[in-house]
């Protein structure tokens, strides 16, 4: 969690509110008459009417001095998953309540197309002096992306709410919305050639962070005083250990093409957003197993190959550069993989994502790794996965 | 309850409220009744129980209907009242009609609007002084109302819960996700409205707007020309005062304690009022002509007004402004000191020539201002060394009739009377003439002032059936007794109406004059030869002839006293201040009131404290202030302000007693869970400024109190903290209530602490 404080000394703002110009009109009506025809009571009336919009003039001022205001956010959420903001007010004036207060919060994407930001708002009735309210507003957030949270406004109308008084809280907070998650189905396995298992293992070792618990044996000389099997050992005698288990540890190769056309449709952009999903969800998915080497070839606006050990910071990673990145209509899966077949291991898995079919014995695009043994053993045991193919959701599936 | 319930209410008793002011204002009662039915059953069956709603298409067809109806109503009684009656009542139909309409936001604005033009209309036209009051149960009303509906509008909408990977329904699952953002509800906020605090800052709220709708209303200039008078105000009908006098009809009529009007005597120079030594006699109609027992105005072929005389004539009094404010009547006749002077330019001022008395109308005769409140100053001449004089100079055509002399042929008692009360007076002396017939009317036993009118003679004339059988009559026989003797001595004299005296109000320093004031009286006329020394440079003056007995004309002066006002005069003081200063607040008032008073003001700090600036705040002091209400107003503000502590501190005192009982009882029944008397323990350590922290658990707070205490506190209170300390322990998660001996124990160890603490010197831990 985050947490921005940002104590509240900003110019403030004050307008009249719709209700405000019609209350102001019936108040000119009230005034010409009272002054044309000297009527008294009318211009009494309009005293009253006047000392009303002053006052509540002078209470919306009064009521947001001082006030602060904090924002606790995550910093980061999954597409779809739910996000929970926080909003704190605090009056730390020694009197004087503040009634009504509204915190208007926006949340926007930064960069690419200028959509809508969502807005929030959030009233607190009462905040007494040294008081402290909370309030929280929750959402989902669909689109993958950088977002601005922020900047929020603080205002209020009270009493009559003929005046507004506000206040710019112009600092913000970023949230990384990454891809949405999916699941890979049982039949996911069968995507893969005959032989890309082959080199799978199991491997048992020691230690929790290793994997699952497997099994208890006899303590040997390097074992760590901390996988020691207290009551197992107490039982039997001597000291027995935990063994744990890791499966499906293979290196692993991910080739990420977010192709589109130069003009792309809404089936197009879909499948570029599944395309993204599918790679996440594979990511989460290797990071979450273990400590395999990953190597991830980015095909798009913004080529980019990355290489190193799953672990769950680089899993954030991963994901980050997944969810600001953007699909190219250029060709750059080839000069990737490319730069991919220099950074991963002969023996690893190896998985193309495409919004489009791949045919490795294009010479139009793959040419240039025509002389590559390597390119050839990718070939070979690499799992093409278009997400334009009918039966993908037999495979992967995004609730 | 929540406010979308309450505010219903609230929007219903103000729209109520709306329409019977308007209702008052227009003296139609049946609106406000219908209203009073049909707002309750739209309140209860469209907002409350939802059964029944109106349509927006019968709304709009009934809305036109309305429309309609108020339009034919406009067209069949053109006027300006007219129309804006049909207005306002067009308002009241509209407003029955949204009640009947489900509510929204829009619809509820619209429903406060017109409420709030209801008001409107009915301030131009109401005159009343219950209408302010009503305008301020109005303005308590309406701000809660407010209130209650910025909050319901500020509610968020009831939030669907975000679903759970929110998908759309469209092809595209992932573009077309739709994304949403909700608040969490903040609870309803009438629990948090329903407070003393609220209710004091609501108190708050009314006083700051009516202090702001004070400064508004004094200081916003005013530059229009009174042009609207609304004639709905009751008139009150004439029953002291009567242009004509018949003798034998007016009984009982003259106790009537009716408001007439208000009226100030003011030094010209310091503008400061005061009251006279003797009763004034404001004088309304003249009447010269006696016939058959009543007196009548000069028959008049064609009515002539002019411009009332912008200077006094020679050999005037002081220099007095009488101010007064006279209230609806059905006579246009005005009532002064007379000789009088228009100083203020007053348009709606006239002298009706022929009848020789003032009225309220324009110069042209078209409009009558009877039917409306009038605020009118003159200057006066008959006023000398703070007293009504008893002889006045003449105004220009007064005294060249010849009806003064006029008697009727069959009064021969009468002559005869008149012969023998003059005796050998000479007839050149007309003031002597009058002084004996005066005399003969008012002093000894002859005659008894009576309110019960002598019955009317079957034949011949009442005066004579007056002065020869019954011998006792009300002002009217006395006036005419003395007219007729006086012309039968060869004085030529005339009867007034109008009023003498009035109830004196210390407060705002004015008469009160009412119905039952109403008075006649004698004005003899004397030519120039008639005249004492001094008097040389008129051509003729009035001679005031006050013949009805009982009533002392010399009044004591009673400025001096310390009297509490009554009620009734704080009544009229209130009266008076509405009229003249709310009502009657125009150019003038406002000028003298408020822009000189404080052009003084900022003279004197412009000047200084030297000795011009002292003498002229001396000066403004005795104009502007007045001493008694000053010294009343403070006691007052003072009682008040004790009254208001002494309630507080029997209320805490009270609250903290049931608070005490209250722990005690429960510590009684077993303490059962409760942790009360550690909560007290709390209360009694944050009043020397120990707060237990958020990170501190009982016990390291405890520890920490123990350690800072010290001497005879430490000594008094420390067992008692720990004591207390432990027992919350026990009951809060050890879930081991107190016995009945370790309530007990623990009560005294907080008792004990409490003393302890009282004279430990306060001290805060950090």
């Amino acid at each position: 969690m985050s947490t921005l404080d940002f104590p509240f000394r900003r110019r403030y703002l004050s307008t009249v509110c719709r209700e405000g110009w019609l209350f102001l009109g019936v108040m000119a009506f009230v005034f010409l008459a009272a002054l044309l025809r000297e009527i008294n009571l009318l211009m009494a009336l309009f005293g009253l009417m006047g000392g009303l919009f002053l006052f509540n003039w002078r209470s919306v001022l009064v009521s947001l001095r001082g006030l602060r205001v904090r924002r606790k956010l995550p910093e980061r959420v999954c597409a779809g998953d739910l996000l929970l903001v926080e909003v704190e007010l605090e009056n730390p004036r020694p009197r004087g309540t503040s009634w009504a207060l509204v915190v208007d919060d926006t949340i926007r994407r930064r960069g690419g197309a200028a959509d809508r930001p969502l807005e929030v708002s959030l009233l607190c009735n009462r905040l007494k002096p040294g008081d402290r309210r909370r309030l929280t507003y929750e959402g989902r957030i669909t689109q993958r992306g950088r977002y601005q949270v922020g900047p929020a406004r603080l205002s209020t109308s009270y009493p009559v709410g003929l005046m507004k008084s506000l206040r710019w809280l112009p600092e913000s907070d970023e949230l990384l919305v990454y891809p949405r998650l999916g699941r890979l189905t049982r039949r996911w396995q069968q995507l893969f050639p005959e032989g890309a298992h082959g080199s799978r293992r199991v491997d048992r070792r020691l230690g929790s962070a290793e994997g699952e618990f497997h099994n208890l044996r006899q303590w040997h000389e390097g074992d760590s005083q901390r996988w020691v099997h207290w009551r197992t050992t107490a039982r039997r005698g001597e000291v027995m250990v935990r063994q744990f288990e890791r499966h499906g540890t293979q290196d692993l190769l991910l080739l990420v093409d977010l192709w589109q056309p130069e003009e792309p449709d809404r089936a197009a952009r879909e499948n570029v957003e599944l395309a993204v999903s599918l790679a996440a969800t594979l990511i989460a998915d290797v990071c979450r197993r273990g400590t395999a080497e990953l190597v991830v070839g980015l095909a798009g606006a913004s080529p980019d190959v990355t290489s190193g050990a799953g672990s769950t910071a680089r899993m954030h990673d991963l994901l980050e550069r997944l969810a600001v990145a953007e699909a190219g209509s250029d060709d750059s899966l080839p000069t990737v993989l490319g730069e991919a077949l220099a950074a991963a291991g002969v023996s690893s898995k190896a998985v193309l994502v495409s919004t489009r079919e791949c045919s490795w014995g294009d010479a139009a695009r793959f040419g240039s790794l025509a002389d590559d043994a390597r390119f050839h053993a990718l070939a070979a045991k690499c799992a093409c996965i278009d997400v334009a193919r009918a039966d993908l959701p037999d495979y992967f599936t995004v609730e | 309850m929540q406010v979308a319930r309450v505010l219903p209410l609230f929007v219903a008793v103000l729209s109520w409220l709306g329409t019977l002011l308007l209702g008052l204002s227009e003296r139609n009662v049946v609106l406000p009744l219908v209203a009073t039915g049909l707002i309750p059953v739209g309140l209860v069956l469209v907002d409350w129980l939802r059964v029944v709603r109106l349509p927006s298409f019968g709304a709009n067809l009934a809305a036109l209907l309305a429309l309609l109806f108020c339009g034919i109503e406009t067209w069949q009684r053109w006027g300006d009242e007219s129309q804006l009656l049909a207005v306002a009542n067009l308002m009241i139909y509209l407003q029955f009609i949204l009640v009947f309409q489900e509510k929204n936001q829009a619809r509820y604005w619209l429903l406060l609007l017109i409420s709030a033009l209801q008001v409107a209309v009915a301030s131009a036209l109401s005159l009343e002084m219950y209408f302010g009051g009503l305008l301020l149960v109005y303005l308590a009303i309406a701000l809660v109302t407010l209130i209650l509906f910025l909050f319901h509008r500020q509610q968020p909408e009831t939030p669907a819960p975000p679903a759970a990977g929110a998908s759309s329904d469209g092809r595209w699952p992932l573009l077309d996700a739709h994304t949403n953002l909700a608040a969490r509800p903040p609870g309803d906020p009438l629990g948090e409205l329903i407070s003393w605090a609220f209710a004091a800052q609501l108190l708050r709220m009314v006083a700051a707007t009516l202090s702001l709708a004070v400064l508004v209303f004094l200081f916003v200039p005013r530059i229009g020309r009174p042009g609207w008078r609304p004639y709905t105000t009751t008139v009150a009908r004439e029953t002291g005062f009567s242009e004509t006098v018949a003798l034998g009809d007016l009984g009982g009529m003259s106790e009537n304690p009716e408001e007439v009007m208000r009226v100030q005597f003011l030094d010209a120079n310091t503008g400061y009022p005061y009251q006279l030594v003797n009763e004034p006699l404001l004088r309304g109609s003249t009447l010269t002509r006696y016939v058959s027992g009543r007196w009548i105005q000069l028959p008049s072929t064609q009515q002539v007004f002019e411009g009332v005389p912008e200077d006094l004539p020679p050999a005037s009094g002081d220099e007095v402004i009488q101010r007064t404010t006279i209230e609806p009547l059905d006579t246009e006749v005005l009532f002064a000191i007379y000789p009088v002077a228009n100083i203020n330019d007053d348009r709606n001022l006239a002298f009706d020539t022929n009848r020789r008395r003032l009225i309220r109308r324009d110069r042209q005769g078209i409009q009558d201002l009877s039917r409306t409140q009038y605020n009118f100053d003159l200057a006066t001449g008959g006023i000398r060394n703070g007293k009504q004089s008893e002889l006045a100079p003449a105004m220009q055509g007064d005294g060249l009739m010849l009806q003064l002399m006029e008697l009727p042929d069959d009064l021969a008692r009468l002559q005869q009377l008149a012969d023998e009360i003059v005796g050998d007076i000479p007839i050149t002396d007309r003031l002597a003439r009058a002084r004996a017939i005066e005399a003969y009317l008012r002093e000894g036993d002859r005659f008894r002032y009576s309110l019960v009118a002598p019955p009317t003679p079957a034949s011949g004339d009442p005066v004579e059936h007056f002065l020869f059988d019954t011998r006792q009559g009300h002002c009217e026989y006395f006036a005419s007794a003395a007219a007729l003797l006086l012309r039968a001595a060869k004085v030529p004299a005339r009867l007034i109406v109008g009023y003498k005296g009035g109830d004196w109000n210390s407060l705002g320093r004015f008469y009160q004059v009412r119905q039952l004031h109403a008075h006649a009286w004698v004005e003899v006329y004397l030519g120039r030869r008639h005249l004492p020394r001094g008097w040389e440079n008129v051509h003729g003056a009035w001679l005031t002839i006050d013949p009805t007995p009982g009533i002392d004309t010399e009044l004591q002066v009673a400025d001096a006293g310390w009297g509490i006002p009554s009620l009734q005069q704080l009544g009229d003081f209130s009266q008076f201040m509405w009229s003249n200063y709310v009502l009657g607040m125009n150019a003038r008032r406002q000028s003298e009131a408020i822009y000189e008073p404080i052009a003084r003001s900022a003279g004197f700090l412009v000047r200084g404290a030297g000795p011009t600036g002292f003498r002229e705040l001396r000066d403004w002091l005795n104009i502007g202030f007045n001493w008694r209400a000053g010294v009343l107003a403070g006691v007052a503000c003072a009682l008040l302000a004790g009254l208001f502590w002494a309630g507080r501190r029997v209320f805490r005192f009270a609250a903290r007693r049931w608070r005490r009982y209250r722990r005690r009882r429960d510590l009684a029944r077993g303490g059962a869970s409760r942790v009360d008397f550690y909560r007290r323990l709390q209360e009694l350590l944050a009043k020397q400024g120990w707060r237990r922290r958020a990170n501190q658990t009982p016990r390291e707070f405890a520890e920490e109190v123990l350690a800072r205490l010290s001497g005879p506190t430490q000594a008094g209170g420390g067992p008692a903290i720990s004591q207390v300390t432990e027992a919350f322990y026990q009951v809060r998660f050890g879930q081991e209530p107190l016995s009945t001996g370790e309530a007990e124990a623990v009560t005294r160890g907080l008792d004990e602490l409490a003393a302890a603490l009282g004279t430990a010197p306060s001290r805060r831990v950090s």
